[in-house]
């Protein structure tokens, strides 16, 4: 073997391009062949340094382009500590506005009672505290409830390139609050009334940490603590396995978080396994629950799981959904 | 413009330095989420930025070395090296934070940041980058990025594409001489 072929063998070795059976082969050679070995070590590291200085070279371009990036406009900005503070500032001046308001009703109507001669002056007000006035448990200026725990335990990340997600989970509103909501649309009380999360009907038969990870947040999910299960999925292992980002989909879906439901049920649905039909049936609806803003996506989607006809396995679901949605 | 996965790769594993240049730019559209993600689990604003270059170098490396396979989209891969990143960054800083926290990964094959190496060997990697010229330098990245050995004379100011074979095969030498030397 030329020297030339040795070094395109061992490159190709170093790269993984070598088949299975050749790259068994060539290490039994290495462990025999003393100069081999050398020769394969020396070429490993040479590769080392000079894709280090390619990286060296990608990170300054980075740092140059990251400095002459125009100025993010504003609330566009969530990566930034700046940013966040600003947000801070800014929740606190709506909780004081909320306050002032609040009071400022309060007194109103105290003083309309009086002005009309029913002093009832043991009679309580006709409403309770309300999140955000004082007095209130709620009354936490600087949301999320979760950053005091810890960082890990708060999964919501609102960057420029999710513009998807709606600003604020509804989970930690007290019921007061909810019942003020405006009325969810047909469209989300559909998509919520098909969803539905069926766990895998067989266990992994590795018993690795992932394994764990997923029958901790599958338990989490049954009692529907989403925050945990969300905390648990929110690791490295749950990243790599599609079983565990369905369920992220679906504790999203349940939290009303529909564009963080579609990211992650996208993931999944993109690539062959065994749950890229449900993770399409479910970024159906999680787009479904985002109408009109998601009509391309939606019609999209649908007309893939129509084409596949009874082959896939929500096409009589789908059928249902159209039903449903055309009376 | 935001370019797709396939114009992505293609302009990487290009010869065209523009192209090259404005398909790794595009990743600084995640540059805020790589910087959450790291803040999120523990991390400084720092870290975040080291995390974040690091990924889109590693990317480029994956790329370059055909281990992205297409089986997911380049966002995600791109998302899920930002995450090993900080996994491994943290591991080495604070070791007992990330054991405590359960989730030492088992399956290590999988992770697309896998660039193990024993502290002498990484010595070797740092000195053997100081010990090479300015030149060699440029000539061994520029040949490792692709591109053409005609734009490397150009840029470089060598006579023809022949004085920078020669050249990237000289540097190539002396590497593998203080390797062995450094063994």
């Amino acid at each position: 073997m030329s020297d030339a072929q040795l070094f395109e063998k061992i490159e190709a070795y170093l790269l993984g391009h070598l088949p299975q059976a050749e790259a068994q082969a060539f290490e039994q050679e290495i462990a025999n062949d003393e100069r081999l070995a050398l020769e394969v070590k020396v070429q490993r590291l040479e590769r080392a340094i000079i894709n280090d200085i390619v990286r060296d070279s990608v990170k300054e371009r980075l740092t140059k382009w990251q400095n002459e990036e125009p100025p993010k406009p504003p609330g566009n900005a969530s990566g930034t500590a700046a940013a966040a503070a600003k947000n801070k500032r800014r929740k606190r001046i709506w909780l004081l506005l909320a306050a002032v308001l609040a009071g400022g009703v309060l007194a109103f109507i105290a003083l309309k009672f009086w002005n009309g001669g029913k002093i009832e002056p043991q009679k309580p007000p006709a409403t309770q505290p309300v999140a955000g006035e004082p007095g209130s448990e709620q009354n936490q200026p600087d949301l999320p409830q979760d950053t005091l725990v810890s960082p890990m335990e708060n999964p919501v990340v609102n960057t420029p390139n999710e513009p998807q997600q709606p600003p604020a989970q509804p989970e930690n509103k007290p019921p007061d609050l909810q019942k003020n909501e405006p009325q969810t649309p047909r469209s989300q009380q559909l998509a919520m009334e098909f969803a539905k999360y069926e766990p895998p009907t067989r266990r992994s038969s590795q018993n690795s940490a992932a394994d764990s990870i997923f029958q901790l947040a599958l338990a989490a999910f049954a009692k529907k603590d989403d925050r945990e299960t969300l905390r648990l999925l929110d690791t490295p292992e749950a990243a790599g396995k599609s079983e565990m980002r369905y369920l992220r989909g679906h504790t999203w879906f349940r939290l009303k978080n529909f564009g963080e439901a579609a990211k992650a049920f996208e993931s999944v649905a993109t690539a062959s396994g065994l749950r890229q039909e449900d993770a399409q049936w479910h970024l159906l609806l999680a787009y479904l629950a985002e109408l009109p803003k998601t009509q391309a996506q939606f019609d999209q989607l649908k007309t893939t799981i129509q084409k596949a006809g009874r082959r896939h396995s929500h096409s009589a679901d789908l059928e249902a959904l159209l039903k449903k949605m055309g009376d | 413009m935001q370019k797709d996965d396939d114009e992505i790769i293609r302009a990487l594993l290009g010869s065209d330095r523009k192209n090259k240049d404005e398909a790794l730019r595009q990743f600084l559209t995640d540059r805020p989420w790589a910087l959450n993600h790291v803040r999120q689990h523990g991390g400084s604003h720092e870290d975040g930025e080291d995390v974040f270059q690091d990924a889109v170098a590693l990317l480029y490396e994956k790329v370059r070395e055909n281990k992205f396979q297409g089986k997911s989209s380049l966002r995600t891969f791109f998302h899920r090296i930002v995450e090993w990143r900080w996994y491994s960054l943290k591991r080495k800083l604070r070791p007992q934070e990330v054991v405590s926290a359960g989730f030492e990964p088992e399956q290590r094959e999988a992770a697309p940041d896998e660039t193990f190496m024993r502290e002498e060997e990484q010595q070797i990697v740092q000195k053997g980058k100081e010990m090479l010229g300015e030149k060699c330098r440029e000539v061994l990245r520029l040949s490792e990025e692709g591109i053409s050995q005609g734009e490397i004379a150009k840029e470089l100011s060598f006579q023809s594409t022949n004085a920078v074979k020669q050249q990237a095969r000289r540097c190539r030498e002396q590497l593998k001489e203080f390797i062995r030397k450094m063994l």
